[in-house]
C-alpha cells in the first residue's frame, strides 16, 4: 500500500526570474480551446513581466474531447523537462484527463531535470503524481490561461512571485476581494466581492507537507501508485461549480476513509464558487459530522480553487497553520 | 611513488610556537577555520594514493539515498561496494571512494543530559576494496598510505588482530614485527564484521594510531577479509578520516574536523550534542530529507531537529543566532551549497516550537523540550 512508502527526498526546483524561458504545454485541454484573444493577452502579460515563452509542439492539437492524444501530451511534457533551455513549465488550462498520462511519464527524466510546473484544477493529478514519484515540488497555481486576466490578477501574481521566484518562507494573506465571473468571456464586465477572510472551522496548529488540490481530481489518485503519502500532511481541497455541498461532503468523506488519512495534520479548503451555494455554516456543519476532523485545524475560504484570484501552493512543500478561533495564520515554509 | 614525505597541510598550518607544542606526530591542533581544508587534504591524499596504485574511483551516493536497504543511512562505503561483492566481481586492483556517512547512535540519547557522545553522527569515510587474492598487497598498500603518505612512523602504528586469523597475521607480518601486533587483546566479536549481506561475514584487524599526548592507541580503521561459506569475496579497507586527524593533530573530539563555529557553549556535553544535531540536520536537509512521516529516516531526522530547540534553550541561544550559526556552518562545510538550508531548518524549528505551545498530548521528550524553552523565555 502506498501509505507505507517513505517520502521521497524533496527536490526543490530552481527559482525562476525575469528573463527566464517558460514552456507552455497542454497536458489537459488544448491551447486551441482558448480564444485567440485570451491567448494573445496571456502571452502579452507573461512577456511584459519579463518571461520568454515557447510552446509544446502539440499544444494546438485538438480532438473531440478538446484535448489531444496521450502520446502528444506526453511528448510535450517530456520535451519541456528535457530541454535545458526551459526554466519552468505552465499548463494551458484544466479539464478532466491529465490522469491518462500518469503511467507513461518518465519520472526519472523529471527528477533529473527539476523545474517549476504550475497549473491547477485537473493538473492536481499531474502535480501530485510527479511529487509522489520524484519528490519534486510542483505548484498548484495560475495556468498559462490565467495570465490573460486583465483585472484582479495582482494577488495571483504577487503570490506566484513569492512561491516560484523567491526563496524565503512567507505568510499567505487573504486577498482583499475576489471574483467568480467568467472573465475570459468579458474582461470589462467584472464583479469583485470584498473578501471576508479565512473561515476558521477548527482552530489549532499544524505543520506538514502539502498535498492535494482539486478534490475530485485528487481522489482519482486514491489506491494508485501516484497518490501521495498523507502522513504528516497539510491537505488542500477545492472544487469547482459542479461540486455542490453534498458532493463535496461525500467526496471528502471518501478521502477520510483512506488508510493514511489519520496522518493529515491540517486542512485548507479553497473558496467555493457561488454556484455551489456553499456557505460557512453549511461547511461547518459538514466538517462537524466527521469525527476524524475534530482535532485538526481546518481553514476555509482560502484563495485557491476556481474563483479568482488564486495563490500558488507548493505540492510537496511545507506549510504551517496557526489558528485561534478568531485569527488564522498560514505560513508557506518551503516552496 | 615518492618515498619522501611531503607535509600535507603546510599551506594551512601556522608554525608551532615551539617544539614542545608539537605532538608525537610533529603536529599541533589546528584551528576550526582550517578544519575543512585538513579533512579535504587527507581525503585527497587517500585518493591520490590509491589512484596511483591503479584503483578506480567509485562516485559517492547520498547518505539518505536508500541504495542499501539494510541500513537507514549510509554508514560506510561498504554499502556502495556491496553490488561488487554480490557479483563476486571486485575489479583488479580495486576501487576506492570517499563516502559521507551517518551513524545515528546518538539520536536516541540527545536529550539525555548524562550522555556524552564520543562520536559525531556525520563523518567522511574513505575506503577501498580489492579482490581477496590481493590481501597481502592490500595490507601493504594501506600501511604505505600511513607510513609514506602521512609520514607516520611504524612505532606509532598498532595492529589489533585475532590469533585465529592466521592469513591476516601473515599479511601484517610481511611489514611489521611483534611490537606492532596486539594479539587477542579484545573480545572475539571485535574481530568479526557483519555487513548486512546474507551469508557474508568478515574477519578483520584494526589499525590504531598512538595517542598523540597520552599513553595508548586508538583505532582509526580496519582491513576486513569478506567471505561466504564457499569462498573469499574481497578485502575491504575502511578508514576514518576524522579519527585519523584526531590522532595526528591531538584533537579533543572527532567533531573538531567539522566544527560548528560560533557555538560558544560551556557545557561540553551539551555542546557536542548540539554540534551533532546541527551538523546532522544540515547534512540531511541538504539531501532533501524532511522530518515528516513515521518512517525511520524521517523520524530520526525529527529527533535531531527537535533537539535543536532543547540545546538552544539549554545554551541560551536565540533563534536568530542559531540561524546564523547553521548558515555559517553550511557555507563553510558545503561551499557549493545554495545557502538555503539554514533558513528551512530554522523555519522547521520554529514550527515545532509553535506546536509545543498548543499540543495537548506531550511525550516525555516534548515536555522536556517545552520546559527548557519556557526557562529560556
Amino acid at each position: 500500500m502506498n501509505y507505507n512508502i517513505e517520502f521521497k527526498n524533496i527536490i526543490k526546483p530552481k527559482r525562476i526570474k525575469r528573463g527566464d524561458h517558460i514552456r507552455v504545454i497542454a497536458p489537459v485541454k488544448s491551447l486551441k480551446f482558448m480564444s485567440d484573444q485570451s491567448r494573445k493577452e496571456a502571452i502579452a502579460q507573461l512577456e511584459k513581466f519579463g518571461f520568454k515563452l515557447s510552446f509544446g509542439k502539440h499544444v494546438d492539437e485538438i480532438d473531440e474531447f478538446n484535448s489531444s492524444s496521450i502520446e502528444s501530451r506526453i511528448e510535450d511534457l517530456h520535451d519541456a523537462f528535457a530541454d535545458k533551455k526551459v526554466d519552468a513549465i505552465l499548463t494551458v488550462i484544466g479539464g478532466y484527463n491529465s490522469n491518462q498520462l500518469l503511467q507513461y511519464i518518465d519520472y526519472e527524466l523529471i527528477a533529473q531535470n527539476p523545474k517549476i510546473l504550475c497549473g491547477f484544477s485537473d493538473v492536481t493529478a499531474l502535480a501530485n503524481a510527479i511529487t509522489t514519484k520524484t519528490g519534486m515540488i510542483t505548484y498548484i497555481g495560475p495556468h498559462f490561461s490565467s495570465w490573460a486576466m486583465k483585472y484582479g490578477f495582482e494577488y495571483s501574481l504577487e503570490n506566484f512571485v513569492k512561491c516560484c521566484m523567491e526563496e524565503i518562507a512567507f505568510d499567505l494573506l487573504s486577498s482583499k476581494e475576489w471574483s467568480d465571473d467568467p472573465w475570459y468571456i468579458d474582461q470589462e464586465k467584472r464583479e469583485f466581492i470584498p473578501n471576508d477572510g479565512y473561515w476558521i472551522l477548527n482552530p489549532g496548529h499544524a505543520f506538514g507537507r502539502v498535498v492535494g488540490g482539486n478534490l475530485c481530481t485528487f481522489k482519482l489518485l486514491c489506491g494508485t501508485d501516484f497518490t501521495p503519502n498523507m502522513e504528516d500532511s497539510i491537505l488542500l481541497l477545492e472544487d469547482d461549480s459542479e461540486s455542490l455541498p453534498h458532493h463535496f461532503d461525500r467526496e471528502f468523506q471518501s478521502l477520510i476513509h483512506q488508510a493514511d488519512f489519520s496522518g493529515v495534520r491540517g486542512v485548507l479548503i479553497g473558496r467555493f464558487q457561488k454556484e455551489t451555494k456553499m456557505i460557512k455554516e453549511l461547511l461547518r456543519k459538514i466538517i462537524s459530522t466527521k469525527k476524524e476532523l475534530q482535532n485538526i485545524p481546518i481553514i476555509a475560504n482560502v484563495d485557491f480553487g476556481h474563483t479568482t484570484p488564486i495563490a500558488t501552493m507548493p505540492i510537496g512543500g511545507s506549510l504551517e497553520i496557526s489558528s485561534t478561533i478568531d485569527d488564522a495564520k498560514i505560513r508557506i515554509i518551503e516552496h | 611513488m615518492s618515498e619522501t614525505f611531503k607535509p600535507n597541510f603546510d599551506n594551512n598550518e601556522q608554525e608551532p610556537k615551539n617544539e614542545a607544542e608539537r605532538n608525537v606526530y610533529g603536529k599541533e591542533k589546528f584551528s576550526p577555520e582550517v578544519a575543512k581544508e585538513h579533512v579535504e587534504s587527507l581525503v585527497a591524499d587517500f585518493k591520490n594514493h590509491y589512484s596511483l596504485l591503479g584503483y578506480r574511483e567509485e562516485p559517492p551516493v547520498q547518505i539518505s539515498s536508500g541504495v542499501d536497504p539494510t541500513v537507514r543511512f549510509i554508514g560506510s562505503h561498504i554499502s556502495v561496494f556491496k553490488p561488487y561483492l554480490g557479483e563476486g566481481n571486485v575489479p583488479t586492483p580495486g576501487i576506492f571512494m570517499r563516502q559521507n556517512c551517518l551513524r545515528t547512535r546518538n539520536a536516541d540519547k540527545l536529550l539525555d543530559d548524562d550522555y556524552f557522545p564520543n562520536w559525531g553522527s556525520y563523518f567522511p569515510s574513505i575506503g577501498a576494496i580489492t579482490p581477496p587474492e590481493r590481501l597481502n598487497e592490500a595490507c601493504s598498500e594501506t600501511f604505505d598510505f600511513f607510513e609514506k603518505r602521512l609520514a607516520i612512523s611504524p612505532e606509532n602504528i598498532l595492529i589489533r588482530i585475532n590469533s585465529a586469523d592466521t592469513d591476516l597475521i601473515d599479511a601484517c607480518k610481511q611489514r611489521y614485527g611483534e611490537d606492532n601486533l596486539e594479539i587477542d587483546s579484545r573480545k572475539p566479536e571485535y574481530y568479526r564484521h557483519n555487513i548486512g549481506m546474507e551469508g557474508v561475514r568478515g574477519k578483520n584487524f584494526n589499525i590504531a594510531l598512538r595517542n598523540p599526548n597520552t599513553k595508548g592507541f586508538a583505532d582509526i580503521g580496519n582491513i576486513i577479509l569478506l567471505e561466504d561459506a564457499e569462498k573469499q569475496l574481497g578485502v575491504e579497507i575502511a578508514l576514518g578520516s576524522t579519527t585519523i586527524l584526531k590522532q595526528l593533530y591531538g584533537l579533543n573530539h572527532v567533531q573538531d574536523c567539522t566544527p560548528v563555529i560560533g557555538l560558544n557553549v560551556k557545557n561540553e556535553t551539551i555542546r557536542r550534542k548540539f554540534e551533532d544535531a546541527i551538523i546532522t540536520s544540515a547534512v540531511l536537509y541538504r539531501e532533501g530529507l524532511r522530518p515528516f512521516g513515521q518512517n525511520n529516516r524521517n523520524r530520526i531526522l525529527k529527533q535531531y531537529v527537535r533537539s535543536l530547540s532543547y540545546f538552544r534553550a539549554k545554551s541560551g541561544i536565540g533563534i536568530e543566532a542559531l540561524s546564523r550559526i547553521i548558515s555559517n556552518f553550511e557555507k563553510r562545510e558545503f561551499p557549493e551549497s545554495t545557502g538555503q538550508t539554514a533558513d528551512v531548518v530554522i523555519e522547521f524549528v520554529k514550527a515545532f516550537e509553535n506546536e509545543l505551545l498548543v499540543k495537548k498530548n506531550l511525550t516525555d521528550d516534548d515536555k522536556k523540550i517545552k520546559e527548557s524553552l519556557e526557562l529560556l523565555t
